[in-house]
């Protein structure tokens, strides 16, 4: 009896450790703290988004389940009400796996990444918590690559070395088709530790490694970020410590790679080729994924398999999935990778190509809809043309509307008759929201926004026949699009890229590739840690100017001396490692500024205001101007800014002379100017032929003091 | 005496003739009017609770002998399988395989243990390879094997002698769903007269009669296993602007029943066209439409 006891015993001690060692967590962050969707999630949240008409956090709990993880946390803040109905109606929670568990959490003001594991660590109980690794994936990753092997690989890894905290995952790839930044990485081949990481937003972009570094080091520039981690407890304790951690990559990771105190490193895990694993993160990789799952590259989470209880729809010769209720007429054409949801109608003569059509729609006669994503209960009126569009539920469209590329219609909005919507504008029956957050990207406006979500107001809302922005019958606003973003558009877009944006991408990518993959040898051919990272040098300059001005009219107002001001220019002269020149060009561009400001009724005031300032304030400007250099400087600025505004330009004859009179410019400075320009075009000599007069009675009076003495 | 239609009244015979089928014994509620036929008559007299309790413990005892019985095949099959190869394969011969298939393999070495020598081709069975894994195989258990290329299978059929295969289902009208690429080795066969003989256990027999098999009965999986997914990415990238392409990768063929010579199940060999007889043997009626 004992003899057969003890065994059992020993085995029940196993399986104990077993089972604490194996259980398999993972965090899901149902909020990306981003408003790439902004016109789209003010009224639902992103996970809930439908991509091939299942939504996007379907696929993440499908491959999580998949791949054996036993308990999820899904972390929710904006639109929390909704998420948690859904997992309640779902699969999730009706049927549940008995080896998966599905919890929730919810906060109501969190920011960002940091603020969510921050409270997830500061919410943990008896029964739920994070014991042991854990899997970080955002709510809108598709992927099925296999993580229990990663997984154990991350756990072995950490018993050899205890700071070995966080394994990232990344695919090898060079696309265009994810619309985010290009990613610099270097990783040691060996032991696969990351050792630098930086997001670029210019194509020219240099960044410095710390020679140390150098040993061996594989420089990468086609990897991609799948944000899918492999942490250890020890992270969230490091984000608990660190209250200024927000941004999982910008600050963390960023963090603990500079930070060598700790010592905590971060290994990385590239993706096999045969895997997928992707985010959906703006609209670009939205079109992106979307093509992958109808291509079957995510195989199995494909359309036409039941995966966490969605409907499958049955797939047809050349790619194309319809479902068996949809009714097409025969003259409709439906053309490859498309899908065809539950209830749709089709009328005579459609031409449907690489589109995803939703759940009960109605479309009519001669319907043109070209890469598109229609999603439900969506009514396309006779003769319509769709391209290249996002249409939201309950959207109506009317007779001979036409949506052209890159239109994204939320929620319910009605396009009028006969309306032609213009490219790349958002609609939606939400107002635009003002308060635009510049460093936050936050997926709500504020949190009250958040409670009033499921907007049972929204969907009773009568719908205003009068006429609107959208035609005769329509109903919605169209937001505008802010100026900065507007040269960026193409790039967010399900739009494909213009043919003229390709060709510029692929020609710098091309040089790229030459400077892919370098071992750095030894020696350490790159730049030391002292110099400090290069931006590109506008970018800065333009940033300083706006400081000065700032700056100036503070003294301006507060009618500060001249030897106030100075200093604190000098301050942030010292910041932006400028020299007198810029400075007094900085200056010169914010008085002048002030100048056009003050109210004016014509030119002769204009001027009179011009005089005024320059007379004020020429000591601060004197102070910048000691040298010839500088004052050339000057005047070429005044000329770019006389280019720049119409009003300023026939001053410029008349102010330079001023200048002179006051002291400001020397004629020393005004002779060399004078020289340089002669030799160049004629556009750029303009201000040139106006002074000439004036510089030819400087060269007579030089000439006769020289004659003088 | 309740009213009967038609056609209760023939379910009722027909189910008093075969065992209830496992499909409608576990959708069957004990309230169903179908239960009470299986349970016997003088269920009427006792009360309700313990006819619940007896029916359910019935209905138990019926699915755990029918799933028994199904387990007890599949284990055998093979075996069963496998005795009759001595009378299919012959001195000096050359057969050739496609894929992998347990029940070849147990085929093939029982008629080497027979003392019968003979040489195997076996087609890789791109894109998963799985040929390599049964040429492994086979010649660790000492059989003299050549590994070939799919498309050259045309090439070598004239050299072979019988072309033996798995199928993962056999239809009602005798066709067969196998691994991808059979089709092609049954086509080459027909060309040279080459007999092509099909091995399957009873369990793979399936009652419903192929329409569009190639799209309906066959799995798409991902194009990971043909391209990289970092390949071809600029082509596969855009939409119907210009021309994008696209990646098939079906799992299964569909050999049409003319094609097959033979069929060899554990109860013996076949003709593809008796193949519907033993659907009425292993499937209820219940289950079926004929």
């Amino acid at each position: 009896m004992g003899a057969q006891k003890k065994p059992a015993a020993a085995k029940v001690r196993e399986d104990s450790e077993d089972l604490s060692r194996q259980r398999l967590q993972a965090i899901l962050l149902a909020d990306s703290f981003t408003t790439q969707f902004r016109s789209i999630t003010l009224e639902r949240p992103k996970v809930l988004l439908p991509i091939v008409n299942i939504p996007m956090i379907d696929y993440t709990l499908a491959w999580l389940e998949s791949a054996g993880i036993e308990e999820v946390f899904v972390f929710c803040c904006a639109h929390s009400s909704q998420i948690i109905d859904y997992l309640k109606k779902s699969e999730w929670y009706t049927r549940p796996n008995p080896n998966l568990l599905v919890r929730t959490i919810v906060s109501h003001n969190s920011t960002s990444v940091g603020d969510a594991l921050r409270y997830i660590y500061e919410q943990q109980t008896e029964t739920s918590q994070i014991q042991g690794d854990f899997v970080l994936v955002s709510g809108d990753t598709v992927s099925n690559m296999p993580l229990a092997d990663l997984i154990q690989q991350h756990r072995d890894r950490k018993k050899k070395d205890e700071k070995a905290i966080m394994t990232m995952v990344f695919k090898k790839q060079s696309r265009l088709g994810i619309g985010s930044d290009q990613l610099f990485v270097a990783v040691d081949p060996l032991t696969k530790q990351l050792l630098h990481y930086e997001e670029c937003n210019s194509r020219g972009g240099d960044f410095c490694l710390d020679k140390s570094l150098l040993d061996s080091t594989v420089l990468c520039s086609d990897m991609q970020d799948c944000y899918i981690d492999i942490c250890s407890p020890e992270v969230l304790s490091l984000f608990e410590d660190n209250f200024d951690y927000q941004h999982m990559r910008r600050h963390f990771v960023n963090g603990l790679l500079v930070d060598d105190i700790m010592g905590y490193k971060i290994f990385t895990h590239e993706i096999q080729s045969s895997c997928y694993a992707a985010r959906i993160d703006n609209l670009r990789s939205y079109d992106t994924v979307s093509k992958d799952i109808i291509q079957r590259w995510t195989y199995p989470y494909v359309p036409n398999i039941d995966f966490s209880g969605n409907r499958p729809v049955k797939l047809g010769r050349r790619g194309i999935y319809r479902a068996s209720d949809a009714v097409q007429s025969h003259t409709a054409d439906v053309g490859a990778s498309t899908v065809i949801g539950y209830g749709t109608k089709i009328g005579n003569g459609g031409k449907i190509y690489n589109s995803v059509i939703g759940n009960g729609c109605c479309i009519g006669s001669n319907v043109v809809i070209q890469g598109s994503y229609i999603w439900n209960n969506v009514t396309i009126e006779d003769g319509c043309e769709i391209r290249n569009a996002i249409v939201c539920d309950g959207v109506k469209v009317r007779a001979g509307a036409v949506l052209q590329p890159g239109v994204v219609l939320s929620f319910s909005v009605v396009v009028g008759r006969d309306f032609v919507v213009p490219a790349y504008s958002k609609v939606s029956l939400l107002q635009q929201p003002t308060t635009e957050d510049s460093d936050e990207e936050l997926e709500y406006a504020d949190s009250s926004s958040g409670t009033a979500d499921h907007s049972s107001g929204l969907n009773n809302l009568q719908i205003e026949s009068k006429a609107s922005e959208l035609g005769p019958d329509g109903a919605g606003y169209i937001w505008e699009i802010c100026d900065s973003a507007h040269d960026e558009e193409w790039k967010h877009s399900v739009v494909p890229i213009p043919m003229d944006k390709l060709a510029d991408i692929t020609g710098a990518m091309d040089d790229d590739d030459i400077e892919d993959d370098i071992v750095v040898p030894p020696s350490g051919e790159l730049k030391s840690d002292t110099d400090i990272i290069n931006t590109d040098a506008n970018d800065s300059y333009g940033d300083f100017e706006r400081e000065v001005e700032e700056e100036f009219l503070s003294a301006v107002e507060k009618d500060n001396k001249a030897d106030i001001v100075i200093p604190l220019i000098n301050s942030h002269r010292l910041a932006y490692n400028m020299d007198s020149a810029d400075c007094a060009g900085a200056v010169f561009y914010s008085m002048m500024r002030l100048a056009v400001k003050s109210p004016h009724n014509s030119a002769t005031e204009l001027y009179r205001n011009a005089m005024g300032v320059i007379t004020k304030w020429k000591g601060v400007l004197g102070f910048y101007l000691k040298q010839t250099d500088a004052q050339i400087e000057v005047i070429m600025k005044f000329e770019e800014m006389c280019q720049e505004s119409e009003e300023l330009s026939p001053l410029f004859a008349k102010l330079l002379p001023f200048l002179y009179d006051k002291d400001v410019v020397q004629e020393d400075a005004i002779l060399r100017w004078g020289e340089e320009k002669a030799g160049a075009d004629d556009c750029d000599k303009v201000y040139l032929n106006k002074c000439e007069s004036f510089i030819k009675w400087l060269k007579e009076a030089s000439e006769e003091e020289e004659e003088d003495s | 005496f309740p009213a009967m239609s038609a056609a209760v009244v023939a379910a009722a015979a027909r189910s008093t003739l075969r065992p209830p089928s496992l499909q409608t014994l576990l959708e069957g509620t004990p309230e169903s009017a179908t239960v009470p036929y299986t349970s016997s008559s003088g269920a009427d007299s006792e009360s309700k609770t313990a006819d619940k309790s007896s029916l359910t413990r019935k209905l138990k005892h019926d699915v755990i002998e029918g799933v028994n019985q199904l387990i007890q095949e599949i284990a055998g099959c093979h075996e069963q399988i496998a005795e009759q190869a001595i009378e299919h394969i012959h001195q000096n011969e050359v057969i050739l395989t496609l894929g992998s298939s347990r029940t070849v393999l147990e085929f093939l070495c029982a008629a080497k243990e027979k003392k019968r020598s003979f040489r195997v081709f076996v087609a890789e069975g791109a894109p998963r390879y799985q040929g390599h894994l049964l040429a492994k195989e086979l010649v660790a258990r000492g059989l003299q094997t050549t590994v070939i290329t799919d498309s050259a299978v045309f090439a070598m059929i004239s050299r072979v002698n019988m072309v033996i295969i798995g199928a993962h289902a056999v239809m009602a009208n005798g066709g067969v769903i196998g691994p991808v690429g059979v089709n092609m080795a049954a086509l080459a066969a027909q060309k040279h007269a080459v007999p092509f003989v099909v091995l399957a256990g009873s369990h793979k027999l399936c009652p419903l009669y192929p329409h569009n098999p190639e799209v309906l009965l066959n799995e798409l999986r991902s194009p990971s296993e043909l391209l990289d997914f970092g390949e071809f990415s600029d082509c596969l990238d855009f939409g119907a602007g210009s021309g994008s392409l696209q990646v098939v990768n079906p799992t299964f063929d569909y050999v049409p029943p003319n094609l097959v010579s033979l069929f060899i199940t554990d109860t013996g060999g076949h003709n593809p066209s008796y193949m519907y007889r033993l659907i009425a043997d292993y499937y209820s009626a219940d289950d079926l439409v004929m």
